[in-house]
């Protein structure tokens, strides 16, 4: 998978593409680590838009970003998901955990 | 002018003879009008016959071949009525058997299609409870809800309320697969938490690595050190014999450091090979398909939807049926009520047994004029007082108990 940083003030991206699973995990980590070191970062946007496969430890690693968002205060959002990413979302109820579009 | 009564008489009786040997030869009943036109025939007969005798009593008597002539008419007369006698003793007999074969039978068969119409009726109505039973059990998986079912029907479904039904199941298994996807993603989160972890036992130990590297450089400025000290003891000679031993004992101590350095980098590089396999380990159980979840939610919620279209056909047919069991109750009910012609169709083969005996008692009666003629206006007399009383009878026997009856259905004029 490729992560690509994007900064714009207090509006921080995270764009990913290609399979998010497991061996993408230090990328995923290091990209949002790197993002969220900024002090002015107020919001965070993980765009899904290149991604075309999720497994469970890409939901896992969700679930820790959440955990480290809410610890550093900064907004969460997943945006532009499609198709099967989208629906596996939402069988995984993130739909009421996260804001996703 | 005499004659011409008499010849008349005699083509009524042939003809009247020709009737009864053809019914005869029928081998079928009389029925009431067939027996009522021969009576008819007969009386005309009668009359016409004695009309004859009360105008040759007022004649005087004359030419002894008119007696002659008289004789045989009254001969083949009673030849006649022995004959009818038995023709219509043999039908009347014959007639009252068939009526009470035919009362038998009616009774018989009346009594069975009762028996198999209120049966019809009962099967159909259970059918539909068997029905009703199955569909709301198949509805609601809870039988208590069902009105039809009796006290220890109830009873028996509180003791199976742990019945798992369709729907049931479904709602179930949905429920675990959440709970199977929350598990897996929660497990999948704690492996990802135990990779963080390893990554910074990671950068520990190449923190460790680095210290390691200081360590060994120490050591070899120490055994160097203690090289150069060896060096200056020998220039010093004698006096520095004692020097040379602890430069001696220092150059072994820098030896024992770096041997300990690469023992210490020896087991580094096995804990780093042991965290690389708890990493493969930790891919392995964490990282999971989440297609199945996708797969399987899809197939449950088909499921209920089918589940749902069953269910929702079960209710149209039911009510169907609770349409089609009003009918057939209905109708079996009209049935029934039609089979009531019985009493009526008793009553009526009843009286025209009765019809049968006053004919057979007035042939009878005829008969036995035949057999005692002795005086000649005697027997006129008798005649006329027999075909009097016959034409009472037959007169009384027209009068019908049962006319024109209507049975209960109402749609349905049975006589």
């Amino acid at each position: 998978m490729q992560v690509t940083q994007r900064l714009n003030n207090e509006n921080a991206t995270l764009s990913l593409t290609g399979r998010f699973d497991f061996n993408s995990h230090r990328e995923f980590r290091e990209g949002y680590e790197a993002l969220l070191q900024k002090p002015s970062v107020q919001n965070l946007e993980i765009d899904m838009a290149g991604v075309d496969y999720l497994d469970s430890s890409a939901l896992g690693m969700l679930l820790l970003l959440k955990d480290r968002v809410t610890a550093r205060n900064v907004k969460l959002s997943i945006t532009k998901t499609s198709g099967s990413v989208r629906q596996i979302l939402e069988i995984a109820n993130f739909d009421k955990l996260f804001t996703i579009s | 002018m005499q004659k011409k009564p008499i010849v008349i008489g005699l083509l009524i009786s042939a003809a009247m003879m020709s009737a009864l040997i053809l019914l005869a030869g029928d081998n079928a009943p009389l029925n009431a009008p067939q027996i009522s036109v021969l009576a008819a025939g007969f009386i005309a007969w009668m009359t016409l016959l004695i009309s004859t005798f009360p105008k040759r009593d007022k004649r005087e008597w004359k030419p002894r071949a008119i007696d002659t002539e008289i004789s045989s008419l009254a001969d083949s007369f009673d030849g006649l009525l022995r004959i009818l006698h038995e023709e219509f003793s043999g039908q009347i007999s014959d007639t009252q058997t068939e009526l009470s074969q035919l009362r038998e039978l009616l009774d018989d068969a009346i009594l069975k299609l009762i028996n198999s119409f209120t049966g019809l009726e009962a099967t159909t109505r259970r059918q539909h409870d068997l029905v009703l039973q199955l569909t709301q059990r198949g509805q609601h998986g809870q039988p208590e809800e069902n009105n039809v079912s009796d006290g220890a029907e109830t009873e028996m479904s509180e003791a199976n309320s742990g019945n798992v039904t369709l729907e049931k199941f479904l709602s179930d298994t949905s429920q675990t697969l959440t709970l199977f996807v929350d598990n897996t993603i929660q497990g999948s989160k704690l492996g990802m938490e135990l990779v963080m972890k390893m990554d910074e036992i990671a950068r520990e130990m190449s923190k460790i690595n680095d210290i390691l590297n200081e360590v060994e450089g120490i050591a070899s400025q120490t055994n160097l050190l203690a090289l150069n000290a060896a060096i200056e003891a020998a220039r010093a000679g004698e006096a520095g014999r004692g020097f040379a031993v602890v430069a001696d004992e220092v150059r072994k101590l820098s030896l024992r450091s770096s041997e300990f350095s690469t023992e210490i980098r020896t087991h580094m590089a096995d804990v780093n090979h042991s965290v690389g396999q708890a990493e493969d380990l930790i891919k392995k159980m964490s990282s999971k398909d989440m297609n199945f979840a996708l797969q399987s939610k899809q197939n449950v919620e088909g499921m209920i939807v089918h589940i749902q279209e069953i269910n929702q056909s079960m209710v149209e047919a039911t009510e169907e049926l609770a349409v089609s069991t009003q009918d057939v109750e209905y109708n079996v009910h009209t049935a029934i009520t039609t089979l009531q012609f019985q009493d009526l169709a008793t009553q009526l083969v009843g009286h025209a047994g009765r019809r049968m005996d006053i004919i057979k008692s007035i042939i009878e009666g005829i008969a036995n004029i035949e057999q005692s003629h002795q005086v000649e206006n005697d027997r006129l007399a008798r005649l006329r007082g027999a075909i009097q009383e016959m034409t009472d009878l037959i007169e009384k026997s027209r009068h019908n108990p049962v006319k024109q009856v209507n049975v209960d259905a109402g749609d349905i004029e049975l006589f």
